[in-house]
């Protein structure tokens, strides 16, 4: 229960960002003349959003969502210092107040390779989405 | 006698949106019997196209029917309810497109997306569907049909992509075929196979096609009937031995001249129709060809030819042809 609040500061900022990315990413899909022949088959205009369109149209979402988890990150050392919250956010504000600098040093490193790991996580599963980019690998 | 297959009549298109509306069509009247190979055969813009979808009734938005009915089986479609409408779409009628690569799905495989098109019958199980795409690809010769459902798009060939689509197409063994311009981005020597395939699967399953396109000699080899479309509006109709044997209307004459493998006389510059085609914002009173036609008289800019039989099966819709009007 108290993570509700937190959560919402530091995620609802993200959520119009992203729908508007969504809404174009989909239509462009959705005029795409691959759904044309899925509706020349008759199939199920639910099927065609959800199995046709979607596949393709959350791709740039992936990419633009592991980029995010560095805003994330930057957001939760403000939020976790408001909310009070244990976190790493909060540890390295704590650390670096008294000045104990490893702490900082330590916390600071472990956000970066979270971030940095976030990216070819990304691109796996967007191979894993596109068959197309699996070839390249 | 059963109705036509396929009877449209009197089909009026309008596209509108920022600009002029277009009438992209004009009292468009063909019609298909069972069995039947029918040919669509017209200049980029001449709405062949637009034509095929509205028989789909996939037109997209803007594009309007202001005229005219689409009758397929002797139903009227366009009145139809839009979920009637979908249970037609691919069970009664299908169609394929021009470009196989952007027109069949990316990021599924073959397989799912044939399988998918059975949706409609729960008394097939998976194995079911997955045995009937086999059939189908094996029917158009794919070699290793089994092993292929699982294979994407991008790894066939440009022919084998357009075999899949025909195949995708012929699954539930459909009425009415519609091809657009299936031959276009294949190969001279790899048309004549997917031409040859069609001619065989209309013997076997019994489906009527509308065969459009652009090019003549595919429209010589595999078309009971043509029809000539020019600008929306169709000027000359008829058994294909006789349109482009004995052509009647001016430009079918024109168009005749201008198909390259007709040239007997090899020439640097090939012989063009002289002018363009009709804004069709704001389409000519009289004759839609009157602007370009060489033997035009003053009554072909100010009247509307009407259409005229001038043989059996034969209509031109020209003022220079005496015929028995219909």
């Amino acid at each position: 229960m108290h993570l509700i609040l937190p959560a919402l500061a530091l995620g609802l900022g993200w959520v119009g960002y992203l729908a508007r990315i969504v809404r174009a990413s989909m239509l462009e899909v959705m005029a795409a003349p691959h759904i044309r022949t899925a509706r020349a088959y008759g199939l199920p205009e639910r099927r065609i959003i959800g199995k046709y369109a979607l596949r393709i149209a959350i791709l740039p979402v992936v990419t633009l969502l592991a980029m995010a988890v560095g805003g994330l990150l930057s957001g939760a050392v403000l939020i976790e210092a408001i909310f009070a919250r244990p976190g790493i956010g909060k540890l390295i504000v704590d650390a670096a107040e008294i000045r104990n600098f490893p702490v900082v040093r330590g916390g600071v490193l472990a956000t970066v390779a979270l971030f940095v790991v976030a990216m070819p996580v990304a691109d796996l599963i967007v191979a894993w989405l596109d068959p197309r980019v699996r070839k390249t690998l | 006698m059963n109705p036509p297959v396929l009877d449209i009549s009197g089909l009026s298109i309008r596209f509108s949106g920022r600009t002029d509306p277009v009438l992209a069509l004009r009292e468009v009247g063909l019609s298909v019997q069972a069995g039947e190979i029918v040919g669509i055969v017209g200049e980029s813009g001449s709405g062949k196209s637009t034509l095929a979808l509205a028989v789909m009734r996939l037109l997209a938005t803007g594009a309007s029917v202001t005229a005219g009915s689409v009758r397929f089986e002797g139903k009227d479609i366009l009145a139809l309810p839009e979920a009637d409408m979908r249970k037609l779409r691919g069970a009664g009628m299908a169609m394929v497109f021009q470009d196989p690569m952007t027109a069949l799905n990316p990021v599924l495989p073959i397989g799912t997306q044939m399988m998918d098109v059975l949706f409609r019958d729960p008394a097939l199980s998976r194995a079911d569907k997955r045995a009937r795409a086999v059939a189908a690809l094996k029917r158009v010769g794919l070699p290793d049909a089994e092993q292929q459902l699982g294979r994407y798009l991008f790894q066939f060939s440009g022919g084998m992509r357009q075999r899949i689509a025909i195949a995708m197409a012929l699954l539930q063994r459909p009425r009415l075929l519609i091809a657009d311009e299936i031959t276009t981005a294949l190969d001279v020597t790899l048309e004549a196979q997917i031409l040859d395939l069609l001619r065989d699967l209309r013997d076997e399953i019994g489906c009527s096609i509308l065969f459009i396109s652009h090019n003549l000699g595919a429209i010589a080899a595999i078309c009971d009937r043509t029809v000539v479309l020019y600008a929306g509006e169709v000027i000359e109709a008829g058994p294909t031995a006789k349109i482009l044997g004995a052509a009647r209307h001016p430009y079918t004459k024109a168009l005749l001249a201008c198909d390259p493998s007709r040239i007997e006389i090899p020439t640097r510059n090939l012989p063009v129709i002289p002018g363009e085609v009709p804004d069709l914002s704001a389409p000519p009173k009289g004759c839609i060809f009157a602007a370009r036609c060489p033997a035009a008289l003053s009554r072909c800019v100010t009247h509307r030819p009407v259409k005229s039989l001038v043989g059996r099966d034969h209509s031109v819709r020209c003022h220079l042809i005496e015929g028995a009007a219909e």
